[in-house]
């Protein structure tokens, strides 16, 4: 078996020893960092979206694959700087304002990095006003959670303010939570709306795309 | 307030916390399995459940709204299941800021150990939730009365602000340790309101599943339905 296949094996099977292993061996076989990411950890990743999407795996596993490929990416990235390689677009993550719920962010953090993307993780109980400053700091996409009623409001409260600073423009909006449907999404003005982390990855593909 | 709690949460009640099936987990060998375990380990001495609880007793029930000693409880939700009741028991649990702190703490270094934490903590306040009705249970069936299905702001028909500004106007929860921020959110956040409709009259029709706005798509529900069979 090739290496980079055994490096997306031990991903998806959230063997973080063996992926640390086998990046490094790739390393030291002289194969570039940048395709260790795109052919061994991206597309590791990808396939365990896949896998969720499609009930073969829990959200457990994929956060031991999660936790396999962020071992992995931390040997890559020294390397990934000398080769120059940088991300495909950059993701402002928070959960808004009022809500102090952080454990759905993190896993779609967690997965969107793992698919290549730089992640500026705002933290909890965010203001609007960090939002837009996230995008004057070069945020390609803003994705925003809530998990009550009470504060999914903020959302929107959050675009206006993005409208208003005259950035909407310049940015892709996406959400997510347990209370926030598609229709809500629509309803405040956003790019998209993901129902769980492996959704949320394939959605930043599609409003970056779009 | 009563401390005397001993919760045991597993790891395959941490697994289904998280939406797996630990059978199908376990047969795969996944090391899931493991964070779940190393969760239990860690977040047991974690534990520190409270709960602070009152009885009120029904003066008047009309136009959806139930009007208690202190205070009242309102709503759709509230009338279809409290509205025979003699008296409601209106509780506040928790199991202290420790697992949420640990899950916190140690996420930058093992978020899979601090989603697992977080399930724990998950699991461990749905047992304590669990236990509070079965103590309600065992008082009404001691009186020969029946209790209702414990309802919980944010259920469909008891929007999460109006049931919990009500259960917390009733109850000073603050001896527990709980608090509301502004936007009605209990801290620590692995808590759990409710209010139990007691009374000869009363039926318990259903499951607190069955109102929740995310029961068609909940996996927890499908997990916890399947291992109950």
């Amino acid at each position: 078996m090739a290496l980079i296949e055994e490096l997306r094996e031990a991903v998806v099977d959230g063997q973080a020893k063996l992926a640390v292993a086998k990046v490094t061996e790739g390393l030291e076989d002289g194969i570039e960092a940048g395709r260790l990411l795109r052919e061994g950890l991206i597309q590791a990743m990808a396939q365990v979206g896949r896998l969720y999407e499609e009930g073969e795996i829990f959200v457990p596993e994929m956060l031991v694959a999660a936790r396999a490929m962020t071992a992995a990416l931390g040997v890559l990235k020294p390397h990934l700087v000398e080769e120059g390689v940088t991300a495909s677009a950059k993701v402002a993550i928070g959960t808004t304002k009022g809500d102090l719920h952080d454990i759905g962010k993190n896993l779609v953090a967690m997965m969107l990095e793992g698919s290549g993307y730089e992640i500026v993780d705002l933290g909890v109980d965010v203001p609007a006003d960090k939002f837009v400053e996230a995008i004057k700091a070069g945020a390609d996409v803003v994705a925003m959670s809530a998990l009550l009623t009470t504060t999914m409001t903020n959302m929107q409260v959050a675009i206006e303010a993005i409208k208003a600073a005259g950035l909407r423009d310049q940015v892709r909006i996406i959400v997510g939570g347990a209370p926030i449907t598609k229709s809500y999404a629509d309803e405040i003005g956003a790019d998209g709306y993901a129902e769980d982390a492996s959704s949320a990855v394939r959605l930043v593909k599609e409003v970056l795309a779009a | 307030m009563n401390r005397d709690f001993e919760l045991c949460p597993d790891a395959d009640m941490v697994l289904r916390a998280l939406g797996a099936d630990p059978e199908v987990v376990r047969e795969r060998r996944s090391p899931a399995l493991s964070v779940a375990e190393q969760a239990v380990a860690e977040g047991r001495p974690l534990l520190s459940p409270v709960v602070v609880s009152e009885s009120f007793e029904v003066e008047q029930f009309r136009h959806e709204r139930l009007r208690l000693a202190n205070g009242h409880l309102s709503g759709p939700l509230v009338a279809e299941h409290l509205h025979a009741a003699r008296y409601v028991v209106v509780a506040v649990c928790c199991i202290g800021p420790g697992v949420e702190e640990a899950a916190s703490s140690c996420f930058a270094e093992d978020p899979a150990l601090a989603l697992g934490l977080d399930a724990f903590g998950s699991a461990a306040v749905d047992l304590l939730g669990q236990a509070v009705c079965q103590l309600v249970d065992a008082r009404a069936s001691a009186d020969k009365e029946r209790t209702s299905v414990p309802l919980s702001p944010g259920l469909v028909g008891w929007p999460v602000a109006d049931g919990q500004r009500q259960i917390f106007a009733l109850l000073d929860a603050s001896p527990a340790g709980v608090s509301l921020t502004e936007g009605y959110m209990m801290v620590p956040k692995k808590s759990t309101s409710m209010a139990i409709g007691v009374g000869a009259d009363v039926e318990h029709s259903g499951e607190t599943c069955d109102y929740c706005s995310m029961a068609a798509t909940c996996r927890y529900r499908e997990e916890h339905i399947s291992h109950h069979g």
